[in-house]
């Protein structure tokens, strides 16, 4: 098979040919390896080299664990859910790191943020991204998962609910809640 | 950046392996074994306890009510999300399968003849627990009852051919015992008072006796030992009869000396 065809394949289709040749596995790192070094830096990872080693981590955890994928599932979703929990297992190791994320990261979520037009009404035009870094990172951990995977990661709300593994509603739940809180919290810090 | 490579090359050098597909396999039917197991024992453990504990009505009816409460709380909660977070809750989720589990069990030991279903019951306030005394009552009505028709229709009693019950030494003793005392008291009083009963019990009687005559010159007939066992509560259960039925003849109007006449032979041999 050349590689162009690989390159066709979707996830769910590579997945049986890395059982056969491990090689395969590098076309799906190649495919969300910038996704997972993003996420796992808005997540709290505290540089380049840290976020880098953690993916690896993840997609380590992801090829011995590559027989539990359930068919039903998404790739991209399961992925996620492995790299939340290797975030979290970072967490728990680096409690001071817990509430940041990059000063990159915080740009990317106020441009985000500025569009949202249910935020955009009431938000004040002159908020700097150390103003959302600082609001995001007061934020509690699961709102603070929510806004990322929700406006940073844009995965919808299916996808957020198979991976923080709760149910549809919650999550629309909590989204609506951790807008609430971070325009609270972003008012507040430019008080 | 070349996250592929650095990924591939470990994998490599560490000689890591993904784990095989019967192992995830292996883990789901070890843990859902856990569950039936943790269910099924504690359920059984509850219930146990609960029976030996002699534990008051409303406290185990407030454990029990508690738990279940508990349980379809917790148990909701963890089951919607899916069965995977089963593991992720799965203090709430077992809670909830033994909280469950144990009512059930409890509900089971209680049915049972143990007592402790009596203690619910006599909470409802239609059910009323009936004692020993009032049980042989109501037996006892039912028996007169019985004899009543029997002697009306001249049918069997309880089913129980009259001749078989004086011929089986087991029956006739059973027959005996019951009829004794009070039962015959209370049959005299009501053929007192119905003048047709009386006289269908007196040629009841005699019949009988006639028939236990014949009965008697057989039996002494026969030399065998164990014969003679088997006829000796026979023959004291006609003894009493009789006794009963002397009795009632003295108690009676000249019309029953008419019919002791009639059969005046019988009865002067025995006397």
């Amino acid at each position: 098979m050349s590689q162009i065809d690989i390159e066709k394949l979707s996830d769910e289709e590579v997945l049986p040919l890395i059982k056969v040749d491990k090689n395969f596995f590098g076309v799906l790192i190649r495919r969300y390896e910038n996704r997972i070094i993003g996420y796992v830096k808005k997540m709290g990872a505290e540089s380049q080299e840290t976020a880098e080693d953690m993916a690896q981590n993840i997609f380590i955890k992801v090829y011995v664990h590559i027989n539990s994928f359930k068919k039903e599932l998404k790739f991209s979703t399961w992925l996620y859910g492995i790299a939340r929990n290797e975030c979290i297992d970072y967490w728990r190791k680096n409690k001071k790191h817990a509430g940041n994320i990059s000063l990159e990261a915080s740009e990317e979520l106020m441009a985000i943020l500025k569009s949202d037009e249910d935020l955009a009404l009431d938000l004040e035009r002159k908020i700097t991204a150390e103003d959302v870094r600082v609001a995001i990172g007061s934020l509690p951990k699961k709102y603070k998962e929510i806004i990322i995977l929700r406006f940073l990661e844009d995965r919808t709300y299916e996808d957020i609910a198979m991976i923080l593994k709760k149910p549809i509603s919650s999550v629309g739940t909590l989204v609506r809640r951790a807008r609430i809180l971070f325009k609270e919290s972003i008012l507040n810090s430019k008080r | 950046m070349n996250l592929d490579k650095k990924v591939l090359d470990k994998i490599e050098r560490e000689n890591i392996r993904m784990i095989p597909g019967w192992f995830f396999v292996l883990k789901n039917v070890f843990l859902n074994a856990c569950w039936v197991i943790a269910f099924l024992g504690s359920a059984v453990s509850f219930a146990m306890l609960l029976e030996w504990s002699n534990a008051d009505a409303k406290l185990a009816t407030f454990w029990s009510i508690g738990f279940i409460l508990l349980s379809f709380i917790s148990f909701k909660s963890a089951w919607r999300i899916n069965f995977k977070a089963l593991y992720k809750y799965g203090f709430a989720a077992m809670i909830a399968f033994l909280s469950f589990g144990s009512a059930m069990g409890f509900a089971i030991y209680s049915s049972k003849e143990t007592g402790n279903i009596e203690i619910y019951m006599e909470k409802i306030p239609v059910y009323k627990s009936i004692s020993p005394e009032e049980v042989k009552e109501f037996n006892s009505e039912e028996i007169l009852e019985n004899q009543n028709v029997e002697i009306k229709d001249g049918s069997t009693d309880l089913g129980i051919d009259r001749n078989e019950t004086d011929t089986n030494p087991d029956i006739t003793k059973e027959a005996d015992d019951e009829k004794s005392g009070e039962i015959e008291n209370k049959k005299l009083l009501k053929v007192e008072d119905d003048g047709k009963e009386l006289e269908d019990d007196d040629e009841r009687t005699t019949e009988r006796k006639v028939m236990d005559q014949k009965e008697d010159g057989e039996d002494e007939d026969n030399d065998d030992g164990e014969d003679l066992i088997e006829t000796e509560p026979q023959v004291k259960g006609m003894e009493k009869e009789r006794e009963s039925s002397a009795g009632e003849n003295e108690v009676k109007s000249d019309e029953d000396e008419s019919f002791k006449s009639d059969t005046g032979d019988a009865n002067d041999e025995e006397e």
